[in-house]
């Protein structure tokens, strides 16, 4: 070949290939609306309020934490935490239970059961892991059930990667794929808000990168689950675990833990454009410990959140409302406070009698552990050199399709507690009467 | 034929360390701009300014050059590595040290200034 055809050749080569990579984005659909909120199925208003609790994570592991739940087509819940010796540990699986609520206000839990473990995990990607972390799972708008949850390698949480999960049809142990969301190695997102929906099936993860900075993203996958592209939230420092609350197809608030500022305050963001573009985060009125939050939003556009609404520790989790998408927020019920033991940080004896009279509160219960294996984890988690405090922390809030809500959240890092209250109950304690708008 | 013109082992290095330092501490959250996002999916302009800077390397006769961003185009479409992300098939953290490291050797290497040569002394 003469030179000049070699050239000649090789600019087409390149005109082709880079026509080729392009045309996608080319003929890229028009930008899909959010799934807009669709509304609860109202329950009779002359419903009782009803308030129902129970311990969900039985008794395998020592420590567990940052659970997360999603109802499934058919009603039943499942909801998945992970479980080890400790945060971080070689030991740490991701554990799942299926819930199956009843007309009376009450769930079944099924025994908890392992879903995937981290060697499990690295094998299915041919790469070796050092430990699990925060699990999500969701239905997808095909109704199937999806989890996204943390890995990390080396290094702590900073160094964290996404892997997906969905369960196989085939009777083989389903096998996790890893998502790529950072250039560098992989490392540095987590997650732990709920995913909301695209009109064109595509899911909206609320994730965040806490490598180098700390600050919220949003991740969005095909039906598939493959990445199609990562929106940036916010950037530098400040925030972390977006929530996102859909008011309509185009709109949608997020709501943001703090990562360090002072005061510490929940940040909160908007988009006009279905989540292309954020506004610049700007702060609540909600204290925020920098820990994480929960939020759902109610048919009339109030919205319901779940948080440690102290600027210290985790000694207090509440539930509060906002009637100006999310600026200001008023507490309505403390699901946990100790908020009075702040900056007493009693002995280890004092300590474990005020549990015994806390695992005594929460009734009985035949699927949790012996009051002594309770006291004996939580001491062992919670006190340091002989000092102790309460921790409630990392809550999920869900509504189901028959309009009533149902949280889960870290009980002293020893167990997940699970709580299931309707309209009625939210009206009471929004000081409504029955037939109110909820 | 040799395989990389002088020109391109040359400025390679240079040019890819360049490159680095303005994508990742923005790729990671420096500032408001995501340049990782540039190469997602369904993106358009960083593969034209890809296929541009293929054909001037082709036309330049840094022929390793066009070929790796042609490789990295077409590898891109197929899927052949798990990313989704143009950028993950141009660059990668361990290339990005290699150049840094080339710069740095190169600077290292450079010989000391000679010596100023003396004034010879002025005969009168």
């Amino acid at each position: 070949m003469k030179p000049g055809h070699f050239r000649a050749a090789g600019v087409a080569v390149i005109f082709a290939v880079t026509l080729w990579a392009a045309w996608p984005g080319l003929h890229s659909e028009s930008a899909p609306g959010f799934v807009p909120p669709s509304a609860a199925v109202r329950a009779p208003s002359d419903e009782p309020p009803q308030f129902f609790s129970s311990l969900i994570s039985g008794t395998h592991s020592p420590d567990v934490h940052a659970a997360s739940l999603a109802e499934r087509p058919d009603g039943h819940l499942f909801a998945v935490w992970f479980g080890g010796t400790r945060e971080g540990s070689a030991d740490v699986r991701i554990y799942g239970a299926e819930g199956v609520p009843d007309a009376n206000g009450n769930t079944l839990w099924s025994k908890p059961l392992s879903i995937v473990s981290r060697e499990e995990t690295g094998e299915g990607q041919g790469r070796w892991l050092r430990k699990l972390g925060n699990p999500v799972v969701f239905a997808d708008a095909r109704h199937r059930l999806g989890m996204v949850y943390v890995s990390a390698a080396v290094g702590g949480w900073a160094c964290s990667q996404l892997n997906l999960l969905r369960p196989s049809d085939a009777d083989i142990p389903p096998a996790s794929r890893r998502l790529v969301t950072s250039p560098f190695f992989n490392m540095g997102t987590l997650v732990k808000g709920a995913p909301v929906f695209f009109d064109n099936g595509d899911i909206a993860l609320p994730i965040y990168h806490e490598l180098a900075g700390k600050f919220a993203e949003l991740l969005v996958l095909t039906p598939e689950g493959e990445v199609r592209r990562k929106i940036r939230m916010d950037y530098g420092r400040r925030t972390l675990q977006p929530v996102l609350l859909v008011e309509d197809a185009t709109h949608a608030i997020a709501l943001m833990r703090d990562a360090d500022s002072h005061p510490p305050r929940v940040w909160r963001s908007e988009t006009r454009n279905a989540g292309r573009d954020w506004s610049v985060p700007e702060s609540t009125d909600l204290h925020n410990p920098n820990s994480a939050l929960t939020a759902v939003r109610l048919d009339d556009g109030r919205l319901l959140a779940v948080a440690n609404d102290v600027e210290d520790e985790r000694l207090r989790l509440s539930l509060l409302v906002s009637q100006d998408r999310s600026h200001h927020w008023r507490a309505i019920h403390r699901f946990e406070d100790r908020q009075a033991q702040l900056g007493v940080n009693p002995d280890e004896a004092a300590f474990r009698a005020q549990l015994a009279l806390d695992i005594a509160a929460l009734g009985a219960d035949h699927a949790r552990p012996a009051t002594e294996d309770i006291i004996a984890n939580v001491t062992r988690s919670l006190c340091r050199k002989g000092v102790c405090n309460w921790r409630y922390d990392y809550p999920y809030l869900i509504r189901s399709a028959d309009g009533d809500f149902h949280l889960v959240y870290s009980w002293n890092v020893s167990f997940i507690r699970y709580i299931r209250f309707n309209a009625a109950w939210l009206r009471e304690r929004l000081g409504e009467r029955p037939g109110d708008a909820s | 034929m040799t395989v990389f013109t002088g020109r391109e082992t040359q400025w390679l290095p240079p040019l890819i360390a360049a490159v680095s330092l303005l994508f990742y501490p923005t790729a990671l959250g420096l500032g408001p701009l995501d340049s990782y996002e540039c190469g997602h999916d369904e993106a358009l302009v960083l593969p034209l300014i890809v296929g541009a800077l293929a054909l001037t390397a082709w036309l330049a006769r840094w022929r390793v050059s066009a070929l790796a961003l042609v490789l990295a185009l077409a590898f891109w479409r197929l899927r052949m590595l798990e990313s989704t992300n143009l950028w993950d098939y141009l660059l990668d953290p361990l290339l990005a040290f290699t150049a840094l490291g080339v710069l740095a050797a190169r600077w290292l290497q450079k010989p000391p200034n000679p010596p100023k040569p003396r004034n010879p002394p002025n005969d009168k």
